[in-house]
């Protein structure tokens, strides 16, 4: 009764309170994800433009200390201000409170304050183009002294409002963390055990918890890196007569930086096993197991940090010992891989746009882990370091777990976003273009890197060595440019389908988990004047003896309020 | 807002722990790893560089002994003023509260008015070396804490005088106050003894 009261209250709250200062978590996660998707359009503009300087640099599109001004801003844009806001504060947002069976988030008032502070981050990462000297140039590792020395790279305002910027986003997302871990644990709905939880729950709260205990020395790191550029101290730079340990800034940054990496992939991976066994008609394989070693990993992933420092003049011994846990941590991920695997063997597939994006990045992702491999040892690193190797590698595994992963995630929710489909043809043409041209442009970046193509140069041309590849790395920037340019097929997607798409029933997939329980798009507060009961485990596919008469079981069913 | 907690709380399972508590105790962890980093900041400088010792040899112990006393003193004060009103004495749990607030501020000035002024001016800058610019980057993070401490039990007081009665926020700023003092005690030695 109460919560109908309140549903009809939220219906006066007017349209400030309903649009941009919303505290209801489906809003937010739109705002999250379209702020994310513009920054995600943004980055890939960036890197058309690079990689157009790239294939013709005698044009001069862009200076030496300009290129590496986008290259840079393309990687701290594609990871803080692209896989952060969609990865959490997307999936967070609109899958936990519907997919446990609540009403809103533990705290709304935080929630909104987070997505705000992550607002005015985007506004200063920005204002960072527009400032004398231009955005900042050091690579998004921001190693010094390139970071704390204005002199090297000319770049002031730039470096200051990076760090600034970074320290809000990390706010922001630390406001939206506490959020995500506070509300599975206790907001679930009568009968959801934690053994329940859909995958891409677990997910989500193992991301937020990683992010949690790995941020904190790099915010620490970052105002030495703004004291150091700023008011003249030590802690990186050395000089005559001044020490400082330009290594301390690269392990504060890798300390945070590889769980930062699992922050950015599992909740595509969680995204990726919500869609195989629905499309599979399959219950999901190994659910415990992929939930265990997903915490190994997440663990794991806090003692690997060095293997980014393999020849930044790191102790042998100790390359040794990171090398060896960086290839302890690829077992946790071929679990996982093997059990999504097998959860789609001997199913009847449902070849829908939402898996297809899935299925790439399940492909994608795996290329990308095994490539890892190499990295990950010693040896091999030595001659693959800094090289398109490694772009190569990141691009196959991010490109997965953050890109296809959320394409699939848009798709799939699209209904409880919008309560509409998106067109599924257009969507199949652009999974699979997205696909064939991402093989097409990451691939030779492999042979490029072992050729001995360096990362960060603006031109190639005065490199005899490397004269035979120059074409590969033509046809990298043109199949690179096609990429870009497809994805504007999902832009039209996602606005028409907004606008005019074929209008969703409430479970438009024949899916288990609670969120299709309730209608499309679900209203305030959710569940109206039912309560959710949850009955069953989350992933009940072709039951032996089926209740309805469909080949699944939902997970649980409303109950109407007295 | 409210309403929406209010009802989203209404078919909790039970559980020991409110979600107020639970999101205090993860902001708190995540400080624990941003001082974490700090202080393996400070390690790694002191085993790296020459002349730690001689440096700190030029700090206050004094100084930094009795702010261990104020700190540690008002955050017996703090859980004092907790277990008060709990029991209703509110009266003297309001008390304990302003008793905080003195060895709090005592804190503050002490460490900004007094300490690092005399040691600026006999030139002990941030610019003198690993040891000084730490000492002042990290002492510094840690009054930053205590200021917005004492903002918040000001605030609490403010409300407290009129008819609003502590609930979980007087308990959430005393674990937020606990864990201030916490990291003074890692702070103190090895700033002020070493």
């Amino acid at each position: 009764m109460a919560a109908h009261a309140a549903a009809v209250h939220h219906a006066e709250m007017g349209w400030i309170r309903t649009y941009i200062f919303s505290t209801d978590h489906k809003m937010i996660a739109k705002q999250y994800l379209l702020n994310g998707l513009f920054f995600a359009l943004f980055g890939g503009i960036i890197a058309l433009v690079f990689r157009s300087h790239l294939a013709m640099p005698e044009q001069e599109l862009l200076n030496p200390a300009r290129y590496n001004a986008y290259v840079t801003m393309h990687g701290t844009l594609m990871i803080f201000w692209v896989a952060m806001p969609i990865l959490l504060g997307f999936f967070g947002n609109l899958t936990i409170p519907l997919m446990i069976g609540a009403r809103d988030m533990a705290f709304p008032l935080l929630n909104m304050m987070s997505y705000w502070t992550f607002f005015i981050s985007s506004v200063v990462i920005m204002a960072s183009f527009f400032v004398p000297g231009g955005p900042f140039s050091g690579g998004w590792t921001a190693y010094a002294p390139l970071s704390a020395n204005t002199e090297l790279t000319g770049v002031n305002w730039g470096i200051n409002l990076w760090a600034v910027g970074l320290a809000l986003e990390f706010t922001a997302v630390l406001m939206g963390g506490i959020n995500f871990i506070v509300t599975p644990f206790v907001l679930r709905a009568r009968g959801m055990s934690l053994m329940r939880l859909p995958i891409v729950v677990w997910m989500v709260v193992i991301a937020s918890l990683l992010f949690m205990m790995s941020v904190g020395p790099l915010i620490a790191g970052t105002f030495m890196l703004l004291f150091d550029k700023n008011v003249g101290t030590h802690f990186y730079l050395v000089s005559a007569d001044k020490v400082g340990d330009p290594l301390l800034w690269q392990h504060l940054f890798w300390f945070f930086g590889h769980p930062e990496v699992y922050v950015i992939l599992i909740p595509g991976l969680g995204v990726i096993s919500e869609i195989f066994p629905a499309a599979a008609r399959k219950p999901l394989h190994g659910y415990k197991h992929i939930i265990f070693w997903t915490i190994f990993a997440g663990i794991l992933s806090f003692m690997v940090w060095a293997h980014h420092m393999f020849i930044a003049g790191l102790n042998p011994l100790a390359a040794v010992g990171f090398s060896i846990t960086t290839i302890i941590i690829s077992v946790p991920f071929l679990v996982i891989v093997v059990a999504m695997g097998l959860t789609l063997w001997g199913g009847s597939l449902r070849f829908n746009a939402a898996f297809l994006y899935a299925f790439f990045a399940y492909v994608i992702f795996i290329v990308g882990g095994l490539t890892g491999l190499q990295l990950g040892a010693t040896v091999a690193d030595i001659q693959l370091h800094e090289t398109y190797f490694v772009v190569a590698h990141f691009h196959y595994v991010i490109f997965a777990s953050v890109i296809l992963s959320t394409f699939a995630a848009v798709q799939w929710w699209f209904p409880k976003m919008f309560g509409r489909l998106m067109n599924e043809g257009v969507a199949k043409v652009h999974a699979i273009s997205t696909f064939f041209l991402f093989n097409i442009v990451f691939t030779p970046m492999f042979i490029l890197g072992f050729a001995g193509y360096t990362r960060r140069y603006a031109s190639y041309d005065h490199i005899p060595l490397l004269q035979g590849y120059a074409w590969l790395n033509d046809f990298v920037s043109i199949a690179g440019v096609l990429l870009i340019l497809v994805q504007f097929l999902f832009v039209f997607n996602f606005f028409y389908s907004m606008i005019a798409g074929k209008r969703a029933t409430a479970n438009p997939w024949e899916a288990t988990t609670m969120e299709w329980s309730a209608p499309s798009p679900p209203p305030h507060l959710n569940w109206g004047d039912t309560i959710p009961v949850v009955e069953r485990d989350p992933y009940e596919y072709a039951p032996e003896v089926p209740s309805n008469g469909a080949d699944y079981e939902p997970q649980g069913r409303l109950m109407t309020m007295r | 807002m409210a309403h929406a907690q209010a009802h989203s709380l209404e078919h909790v399972e039970p559980t020991n722990i409110g979600p107020p508590k639970l999101g205090m105790w993860l902001f708190l962890s995540g400080e624990v790893v941003l001082f974490g980093g700090v202080i393996m900041t400070i390690v790694l400088f002191r085993i790296s560089f020459p002349g730690w010792k001689e440096a700190s040899e030029h700090t206050n112990p004094i100084i930094g002994s009795v702010n261990t006393f104020n700190l540690l003193t008002s955050s017996m004060l703090v859980a004092l003023a907790h277990k008060m009103s709990a029991t209703g004495n509110h009266g003297l749990s309001k008390l304990c509260i302003l008793g905080c607030l003195a060895f709090g501020i005592l804190f503050l000035v002490l460490k900004w008015a007094i300490e690092w002024p005399v040691e600026i001016m006999k030139g002990y800058t941030i610019h003198e070396g690993p040891f000084w610019q730490l000492y002042y980057a990290a002492t510094g993070l840690h009054a930053v804490h205590v200021l917005i401490g004492l903002i918040a039990f000001t605030v609490i007081l403010i409300l407290y005088m009129g008819k609003w009665r502590p609930n979980f926020t007087l308990e959430a700023t005393a674990l937020y106050w606990h864990f201030v003092d916490i990291v003074w005690l890692f702070l103190w030695p090895l700033f002020y003894l070493s």
